[in-house]
């Protein structure tokens, strides 16, 4: 009996060894491969989030950029921030030359960037296309347009004032009508409407026969049909066209 | 054969198959997780890539388009340049373009010039099939 029983405890050493190997195997190569998968994916998980939140950091990027001339050789730069985030100007573009920066410019802050030298020869017809680029990669253009100089002095096809209402329409009807006045002391007043307006709407006014001046902008908006009353929405007193030491075109924002 | 030989015999066997087995595993495990993170930082890198046309430029007295191609991304990137309008279709390949940094390509028309008003499609194509796209009309 005795000898059957050691018999039995030695045939099961086989089977311990094997089950040992079987959790060493286990826990020395399967669960550290694990391991190391589970962290690759977490990271490629965070990486996907940071990245997603860069490209909606990126698609929040909204900037205006001004340029106008400063002195007789010389574009300023200035930028505007309508948007949330902070933002990084990284390149400056006159025309075809870039030039490399760093000015960070805060949520709804504004910054002049700085001053740009350019060449202008007497008599000769010149043209400044001015753009910045984010370091998010957004390119953002001169609001007014080309920056003009015509040989002798510097020119603008048009001085103006353009006041964009960035509204949903609202109201129990679901649309608004808006007004917006443009005037100044006397010399230029201009009215214009927009009627049933669902979204966003726009206004543009021409002050060049004006020159540049400041100006009383207010926008008044009308819930539903005819029969409601005009409400004021937005009032500015000094809206500034300094053209040439400022922008030609001034953007005025409201809801 | 004494049971207790026996009990030797396959024990040492059972030691000899399975060390083999264990050692198998090792290596297998490793290169595995050495293949799933490279592959996995492979895809990191693809989706951590970010490029844009920055800038285009005809220039005509040399009759050189110039495409700046503005890498805005954490890596570094190889990208190609095809740049196709209806009188050509040229590619310039192989450029690298540092993290955080810009490069100019330049296609070369001196043989025919590019006509004004032509309208010239731009793509930028990243060795990791990430693509960026501008279209630009000749002065």
């Amino acid at each position: 009996m005795r000898t059957r029983g050691i018999m039995y405890r030695r045939k099961g050493v086989s089977t311990i060894l094997g089950t040992l190997i079987f959790i060493g195997i286990l826990f020395s190569a399967v669960i550290p491969m694990m391991l190391t998968m589970k962290q690759a994916d977490i990271f490629m998980e965070q990486e996907k989030l940071e990245m997603q939140r860069a490209d909606d950091e990126r698609a929040r990027e909204v900037i205006d950029v001004y340029a106008y001339p400063e002195g007789a050789d010389k574009l300023q730069v200035k930028v505007e921030s309508r948007c949330e985030v902070p933002v990084t100007i990284t390149h400056v573009w006159i025309n075809n030359n870039m030039t490399q920066t760093s000015v960070n410019v805060g949520a709804m802050y504004e910054k002049i960037i700085g001053n740009y030298s350019i060449t202008l020869l007497e008599g000769v017809n010149a043209t400044f296309r001015v753009k910045v680029t984010t370091s998010r990669g957004n390119v953002f253009e001169n609001l007014a347009g080309d920056v003009c100089y015509d040989g002798n002095d510097w020119v603008t096809p048009q001085l103006g004032i353009y006041v964009v209402v960035d509204s949903e329409g609202g109201g129990f009807w679901g649309f608004g009508s808006y007004r917006c006045t443009v005037e100044n002391d006397g010399a230029y007043s201009e009215t214009k409407t927009e009627s049933f307006s669902f979204g966003s709407v726009s206004f543009f006014f021409d002050t060049t026969e004006v020159g540049p001046d400041v100006f009383h902008v207010t926008v008044e908006k009308r819930s539903g049909w005819f029969w409601g009353s005009w409400n004021v929405v937005y009032e500015d007193d000094n809206v500034e066209i300094s053209w040439p030491s400022g922008p030609a075109i001034v953007w005025v924002f409201t809801t | 054969m004494s049971p207790v030989i026996a009990t030797v015999i396959l024990s040492g066997v059972v030691l000899a198959v399975g060390g083999a087995i264990w050692s198998y595993s090792l290596g297998a495990a490793t290169v595995t997780a050495d293949v799933y993170i490279s592959d996995t930082m492979r895809l990191l890198y693809t989706m951590q890539e970010r490029f844009a046309v920055e800038h285009v430029f005809y220039n005509a007295t040399d009759d050189v388009l110039n495409v700046w191609v503005y890498n805005y991304g954490e890596v570094n990137v190889t990208v190609d340049v095809y740049m196709n309008s209806t009188s050509a279709f040229e590619l310039s390949d192989s450029h690298l373009i540092e993290a955080h940094n810009t490069n100019r390509v330049e296609f070369n028309f001196t043989s025919s010039p590019l006509p004004s008003h032509e309208q010239v499609a731009i793509k930028v194509y990243s060795r990791r099939q990430n693509v960026a796209y501008k279209r630009y009309y000749v002065p």
